[in-house]
């Protein structure tokens, strides 16, 4: 993984060296570390207990719309989850290879900050009736082109797809485009909470190409 | 790539921030292209150029053994024996879409390839000297055919059922005339696509006109 967030485990590391993690993920789980292809991902939270959230995430009300708030079920039949199961999904789908975890936000949002482990596909790429390449996209995802405008997802990753958080469009669009060009539901889960809720509970951030 | 993939960056927030997510408008191809493509790089997918580069390159590879040949004249035996005997001792590696149904070296199609490309060199290095060469030719009787483009058609993408004995350069020289334009058709049908040797009978095939 880049160096910043390796140099931002050590620095902690040091600290937690001398001293357990007082900020632990679960009572259980003090944090988590997988290995994705020849990467090594470690999420564990932030030990300051003072830190507090500055910036864009501490707002509490933009304009609706468009920023309105989310259903917990984005589309039919697609799940809706937390972070422990997002934990969960890059240990087990993420880590065998069977699941991505999906940054579906622009790249400018996606380059400031991302969850580790996930890919940036932007919502707007995502986007049947315009991008005409979408079929490489698909096919990367493990979709087999029937040859008559439809695809064959048996063998399809499950995505599990995000954004900004729960008053955040651009995970449902995605999800919603996916479902329109034939991705089952059941192959779709939805982590309602995004970035924000991410951070407000201090987990790991990757700052892409730092 | 990095220009546009910068462009839509800038499109794309001032729309967020903007109108929102339900006013999107619709990238420009290019746009569409790179995105896909880094995202593409980003799901470790090869992208789609490397089939250009390597049918450029064998191109260029082909020419430069059995150029001198054609331009000599020798018998279309003879430079075929040429490639065949370059392919077997492995100095000559042809690209997975120009070998035939059985997995061997066409070399049928790579003969007329050949001499397609050393003709189309020829006319890159003086086009005037080709069409002379060519009106010598025709009017000696006995011309060398050269190929004749097919004509211009103002048509959206054809299909194409691929048949028993077809391999991709082989369907790019019925349709483009050019055994080397098969990444073409590669591209459009990225999809359904996923080894240039592994189309099978019976599929359809997008061919960008």
């Amino acid at each position: 993984m880049k160096p910043v967030f390796i140099g931002l485990f050590t620095a902690l590391f040091v600290s937690s060296v001398v001293l357990a993690d007082e900020v632990q993920i679960t009572a259980e789980i003090p944090f988590i570390e997988i290995e994705i292809g020849d990467e090594t991902i470690l999420i564990e939270r932030i030990q300051d207990q003072d830190n507090r959230l500055e910036g864009d995430f501490t707002k509490t009300s933009r304009a609706c719309p468009p920023f309105c708030i989310r259903p917990m079920e984005v589309a039919k039949g697609v799940i809706t989850v937390g972070e422990l199961e997002v934990l969960d999904f890059l240990e087990t789908d993420v880590a065998n290879k069977e699941g991505l975890l999906i940054d579906a936000r622009i790249p400018s949002f996606y380059t400031k900050g991302t969850i580790p482990g996930s890919i940036n596909i932007p919502f707007n790429i995502l986007a049947p009736d315009d991008n005409k390449y979408i079929g490489a996209i698909l096919a990367a995802l493990g979709a087999v082109d029937n040859g008559d405008d439809t695809w064959n997802f048996a063998n399809a990753k499950t995505l599990m797809l995000y954004c900004n958080g729960l008053w955040c469009g651009q995970s449902p669009r995605a999800i919603n485009n996916l479902i329109s060009m034939g991705y089952p539901a059941e192959k779709l889960v939805y982590y309602r909470g995004g970035m924000q809720a991410w951070q407000s509970v201090g987990l790991t951030v990757f700052v892409p190409n730092q | 790539m990095y220009f546009y993939h910068k462009i839509s960056i800038i499109s794309v927030v001032s729309l967020a921030i903007g109108s929102g997510v339900a006013a999107q408008s619709p990238l420009s191809d290019a746009e569409y292209e790179a995105s896909t493509n880094s995202i593409l790089s980003a799901l470790g997918v090869a992208p789609e150029t490397d089939a250009e580069t390597e049918a450029e390159d064998f191109k260029a590879a082909l020419l430069a053994l059995v150029g001198d040949a054609i331009a000599e004249g020798k018998s279309g035996d003879y430079i075929s024996a040429l490639m065949q005997e370059a392919s077997d001792d492995g100095s000559l590696i042809v690209p997975d879409a120009m070998l035939n149904t059985e997995g061997e070296i066409d070399i049928e199609l790579l003969l007329q390839a050949a001499i397609n490309a050393a003709i189309e060199s020829e006319a890159d290095d003086d086009v005037t000297e080709f069409e002379a060469a060519l009106e010598a030719e025709a009017a000696s009787g006995d011309a060398v055919v050269a190929p004749t483009p097919p004509e211009p058609e103002v048509v959206a993408d054809l299909e194409y059922t691929v048949r028993p004995g077809d391999t991709l350069s082989r369907i790019a020289n019925k349709f483009y005339n050019d055994s080397f334009a098969y990444p073409r058709i590669l591209k459009a049908n990225s999809g359904s696509i996923s080894n240039a040797n592994q189309i099978r009978v019976g599929q359809v095939l997008r061919i960008p006109q």
